[in-house]
């Protein structure tokens, strides 16, 4: 039996199943996140939301009709199966190439990028077979560059979406989106850098394991786990605004803010390509919330260990064991963080009002890119005499 | 190579980095000062600021670069001896006779105006763009290997592709800078296809290294390729024919002191890199005899259309860019006699293995020739461009020798300058373009290449016609009076001109006692300085 | 398993090269320009430097492309803008220096004559980011420090050529700036 296991699980085998887990997973938790975003807004509005499609049981109570359970749970579905039927409507002056590339190409570089999130324990032993699983689908030394230098490419499917629409609506978003995300990516990447000097390493399972496997401060109360907020708290505020900016969310919603651009770069669009460029943003959107929380918020990592009270330690994962079990927890620390900062982001869009354009551009380049080098400095000075040989080794 | 920590490096070391990063420090005070300056104030403080970074600059390269040897630093990227002193010196002038020629650019000539006139130059980033320039034109001298020689020379062309489009009012400055960058960044692949086949075929980037390959067995075509494809980028900077044809318009489309500055800075330093690759690559057996004919043929070539082109300029910066051009050629006549020390078809060359006594005394006496040449060219060339500048009245600059018309009876002080300039360009006895020219033919005759000097020799008489016509223009035609009797304005005496002043007055100086009495000093660093080269 | 992918991607880059210059449409040789440069990170990927391959996909995909295809769509040329088709005299000719430099380049890389052509050895840890890094802050430290005054020079000279031509006309745009014009 063990041996069949070990022969089944070489590294394609697991590296397809991993991936296809993540893509399947994203995919479904899309719908879902709509589902929330739109509920928690209607919320915070005081509305009711989404309320008219739902699972009914037919034989509730007669006289009173269905019983219905969840209001609007199945909206989304409705709505995929609206845009899957809806008419293609392709501009005149559309550019036919860019125009159907440009769907694709804000979907795939986000798609490929949530292959190097560690969504779980580093050490997996898999189904007790002896073979070890990294709970990631690709595990590269190099994981963080790469993943900030695909995940960047991603703003080509709104530049040739935007062009390709061959109408000004899109193409000024898609003049704004670029000018956006290449402002802010630089202070994101420079707060990144001050983060990867305290860990002393440019792999996310690594800054992982470093925030998993030591303490920060005893508090006599509570001890803190070395999680990179508490040591880089300016770095974790700077990546959470620049985040909002990549995403395009609001307070920094400029490429497709409506009062001023109708629907900013995806104006034009119907259908199946709109649904994916919709699914896009906010598989984008996991995509940042799980960075942030893998390298601010401890990834899989638990707050407490495992010696502490009770059921707390119980829930607590273990960073050495390879068990089954400690995997599941680990897996469900890390969604539970996720969703807990894709609830932030909704709550932020209900929060702020949308910037004006020049103070997007003064916030990124005036306050964050010196606010981040100055932290990156301070970084590396405090980094020199505290551990002069090689920090976080 | 073992790896250093950084700091045990930075400590060590850095004292020969100095005259390096002081005219980058510097460039950013400059930078930095001109927040708290207004435009409407004379530029004289950034000036100030200027002259004592390439003071400081100076003194720390004849304090720690000045060795007989080349010794090596910071872990093999720099190596300094005399050589880089005496080639850091005319850059170094260059940089201090244009802080002085531009400070006064803008002032108005009515007396009772408060506010200096808004112009090309009243940006601060001009010193600043000037000490990046600089700090580049330094690290290419020093340079060691191919990455730190590439970086400083891409510090250099930006910069000074900058300040060719400084002054926005002009259609012209555009232009120039547009094909500047242009051509540069083309000619700035080429030099990185050179290094990497180079590199390929030598294992090392090193210079050293480089020369202690051997890379002439069996003739391997990816060294020759390399060099080649090498020389062509640094050929490309100086301004050499067939690369030379962003010169004249970059050179006229640039304010008239950043046209001396690059006429003067850039050919120092690309020469001064560009020998030191040659040789290295020339001991490593990489020159092939047709990598000299090639240059050879360049030399002809640049000499021959520089002098052409500059008969018929009217316009003193375009004539400067073609004479520049030609003065190219001569020096690249001490390329060619550097070539030939490792031309395998001489009996007795030079490579790593061994090494003729007579070939290495020719070659030491070109690279001399060509550092002393770039020492007079640039002196001549500054004291002409410093002359224009003295000349520039509320933000007009000459632009037809025609304006200098009896400049000799309304500025007779001027007028000498200019003479004296035209004259070291020119070549004739008493100034120091004579001498340098003398050593350079020198070396070219005793490499074998007579024809070679004969044509240099010829052209150099058919110079003395576009020379001194600027002299005649100046002493025998009356003020007023243009070249076809047209009505010019007369440029009036301005005496609070004294920085372009003094400029003027250091550069002839400089070309008058380098010709007639080149000091020990002076003619001793480039000695030890061509000798440490082989 | 390298060298397949060092022929692949190398034909990859050749091919997005040529229809970036052949292509009309700004925009798409934008992209073309793309896929060679991520081409280009292949190539290094092949040659054992994931970290160079991740910067290069980094900066020149993610921060340089960008920008230019900023540019462009910030001019959005019209067909009648974009100038005439090059004559076909250009294109020959420069079909013709192509050819002359491929047959150089060839002639440097088929070594004609050398005996044996040895690549320089490299170490087990080679392209690794530590390694990377240790030899840009130690053996090239200092390159290192003048790409610094490089980028200095650069930005200088970018906001000197940007600004309009005198300074007096920069301080009257001060006064209206542009979120003030954005309500007037």
């Amino acid at each position: 039996m063990e041996s069949v296991l070990q022969l089944l699980f070489t590294d394609p085998v697991i590296g397809l199943i991993k991936g296809l887990l993540v893509i399947g997973v994203v995919l479904q938790i899309v719908p879902l996140l709509i589902y929330l975003e739109r509920k928690l807004s209607a919320y915070m509005q005081g509305r009711l939301g989404p309320n008219r499609v739902n699972f009914v049981v037919p034989y509730a109570v007669p006289g009173l009709g269905g019983l219905r359970l969840v209001p609007g749970s199945l909206q989304p579905l409705a709505d995929a199966i609206k845009l899957a039927f809806k008419e293609e409507i392709i501009p005149k002056d559309a550019d036919k190439l860019l125009w159907y590339l440009g769907p694709f190409l804000a979907f795939f570089p986000i798609a490929t990028a949530l292959a190097f999130i560690p969504f779980g324990i580093n050490h997996w032993d898999a189904l007790g077979s002896g073979v070890i699983v990294d709970l990631r689908v690709c595990s590269v030394p190099i994981s963080v560059l790469l993943l900030f230098a695909i995940s960047s490419l991603g703003v080509y499917g709104i530049a040739a979406g935007g062009w390709g629409s061959g109408s000004k609506y899109p193409l000024m978003a898609a003049v704004r989106a670029s000018a956006q995300m290449i402002s802010y990516e630089v202070s994101m990447g420079i707060a990144v850098l001050a983060a990867m000097a305290t860990v002393g390493s440019v792999d996310l399972q690594q800054f992982v394991v470093h925030q998993a496997t030591q303490d920060f401060v005893d508090l006599g109360f509570l001890t803190l786990p070395n999680w990179l907020v508490f040591s880089q708290p300016l770095a974790a505020l700077i990546f959470l605004v620049a985040m909002f900016a990549e995403n395009n969310r609001l307070p920094f919603d400029m490429p497709e803010c409506e009062p001023e651009l109708v629907g900013g770069f995806h104006t034009e669009y119907s259908g199946l390509k709109f649904a994916l460029f919709f699914l896009g943003e906010y598989a984008a959107m996991i995509l940042m919330c799980s960075l942030f929380v893998t390298i601010f918020l401890g990834g899989w990592g638990s707050f407490w260990d495992t010696d502490a009270w009770g059921v707390f330690g119980w829930v607590a994962v273990d960073p050495h064991a390879t068990d089954g079990i400690n995997a599941i927890k680990s897996h469900l620390w890390f969604m539970a963080k996720v969703m807990a900062i894709l609830c932030f982001q909704i709550w932020i869009r209900w929060t702020l009002p949308r910037f004006r354009y020049d103070q997007l551009m003064n916030i990124g380049w005036k306050v964050l890119v010196p606010l981040a080098l100055g932290n990156l400095v301070l970084t590396a000075i405090a980094g020199y005499f505290l551990n002069p040989i090689g920090v976080g080794q | 190579m073992e790896a250093l920590d950084p700091i045990q490096i930075a400590s060590k070391d850095f004292k020969y980095l100095l005259p390096v990063m002081l005219p980058a420090l510097f460039g950013l005070v400059a930078l930095v000062a001109d927040l708290f300056s207004k435009s409407e104030r004379s530029r004289l403080p950034l000036c100030m600021i200027s002259l004592s970074g390439v003071c400081l600059a100076g003194f720390s390269a004849i304090a720690f670069w000045s060795g007989a040897e080349f010794s090596e630093h910071l872990a093999g990227t720099l190596s300094t001896s005399a050589f880089s002193t005496a080639a850091a010196m005319p850059v170094l002038l260059a940089t201090f006779l244009i802080s002085l020629a531009a400070a006064h650019h803008g002032m108005p000539t009515d007396p009772k105006a408060t506010g200096w006139l808004p112009h090309s130059l009243s940006h601060g980033e001009f010193y600043g763009l000037l000490l990046f320039a600089t700090s580049g034109m330094m690290g290419l001298i020093v340079a060691n290997d191919l990455v730190t020689f590439f970086v400083a020379l891409e510090v250099m062309s930006i910069a000074v592709y900058a300040l060719t489009g400084l002054d926005r009012a002009r259609s012209r400055a555009a232009e120039g800078a547009m094909k500047y960058f242009v051509l540069g960044a083309f000619s700035s692949g080429f030099l990185l296809y050179g290094m990497a086949m180079i590199y390929g075929a030598a294992h090392s980037v090193h210079f050293s290294e480089i020369a202690a390959a051997n890379m002439s067995a069996g003739q391997s075509s990816l060294a020759l390729v390399g060099a080649v494809l090498f020389l062509i980028g640094v050929l490309f900077k100086v301004g050499a024919v067939p690369f030379h044809a962003w010169a004249p318009d970059a050179y006229e489309g640039a304010t008239t002191a950043v046209t001396g500055f690059m006429s003067v800075g850039v050919k120092v330093a690309a020469f001064a890199g560009g020998l030191r690759v040659l040789v290295a690559l020339g001991a490593g057996g990489a020159l092939n005899p047709a990598v000299g004919w090639l240059l050879w043929l360049v030399a002809a070539l640049t000499v021959i259309l520089g002098n052409a082109g500059a008969l018929t300029q009217r316009n003193p910066r375009r004539l400067l860019a073609y004479s520049g051009i030609a003065h190219t050629g001569y020096l690249v006549i001490g390329l060619v006699a550097v070539s030939r020390v490792f031309d395998t078809s001489h009996s007795g060359y030079v490579t790593n293995v061994g090494a003729s006594a007579q070939l290495v005394g020719v070659g030491v006496d070109a690279v001399g020739g060509v550092l002393f040449y770039l020492l007079g060219y640039a002196a001549a060339n500054l004291g002409a461009i410093a002359v224009l500048c003295h000349l520039e009245r509320d933000g007009e600059e000459v632009d037809d020798i025609s304006q200098l018309a009896g400049l000799a009876k309304t500025q007779p002080k001027s007028a000498f300058a200019m003479t004296v300039a035209m004259v070291s360009l020119a070549g004739i006895p008493c100034t120091a373009g004579f001498i340098g020219k003398l050593w350079v033919f020198r070396a070219g005759v005793a490499a074998g290449d007579v024809t070679l000097v004969v044509i240099a020799l010829l052209m150099s008489v058919l110079s003395l016609f576009y020379y001194l016509r600027i002299v005649v223009v100046m002493w025998m035609h009356e003020p007023g009076r243009g070249l076809d009797g047209e009505e010019q304005q007369v440029v009036a005496l301005d005496h609070r001109r004294w920085a372009s002043g003094l400029a003027v007055g250091i550069a002839t100086a400089l070309t008058l006692v380098f010709g007639m009495y080149p000091t020990s000093g002076i003619l001793n660093l480039i000695k030890a300085g061509a000798g440490s080269v082989f | 398993m390298p060298t397949l992918l060092i022929i692949l991607a190398g034909l990859l880059v050749v091919g997005a090269g040529l229809l970036t210059v052949t292509q009309r449409n700004p925009v798409r040789a934008a992209l073309c320009m793309l896929v060679a440069l991520a081409g280009v990170g292949a190539l290094m990927l092949g040659l054992r430097s994931p970290f160079l391959a991740a910067m290069q996909v980094l900066l020149y995909g993610g921060a340089i492309m960008v920008l230019f295809t900023f540019v462009i769509m910030l001019l959005t040329l019209r067909e009648d803008e974009m100038g005439p088709e090059p004559s076909d005299g250009s294109k020959l000719g420069a079909a013709f220096m192509s050819l002359l430099t491929l047959s150089v380049l060839w002639f440097g890389i088929s070594r004609r004559g050398g005996a044996s052509y040895e690549a320089p050895r490299l170490g087990e840890e080679f392209g690794s980011a530590q390694h990377f890094s240790t030899f840009l802050y130690t053996d090239y430290v200092v390159a290192f420090e003048l790409v610094t005054v490089l980028v200095l020079a650069a930005v200088a000279g970018v906001i000197v050529l940007g600004r309009s031509a005198h300074r007096t006309s920069l301080e009257q745009t001060k006064i209206a700036g542009p979120g003030e014009e954005a309500h007037s």
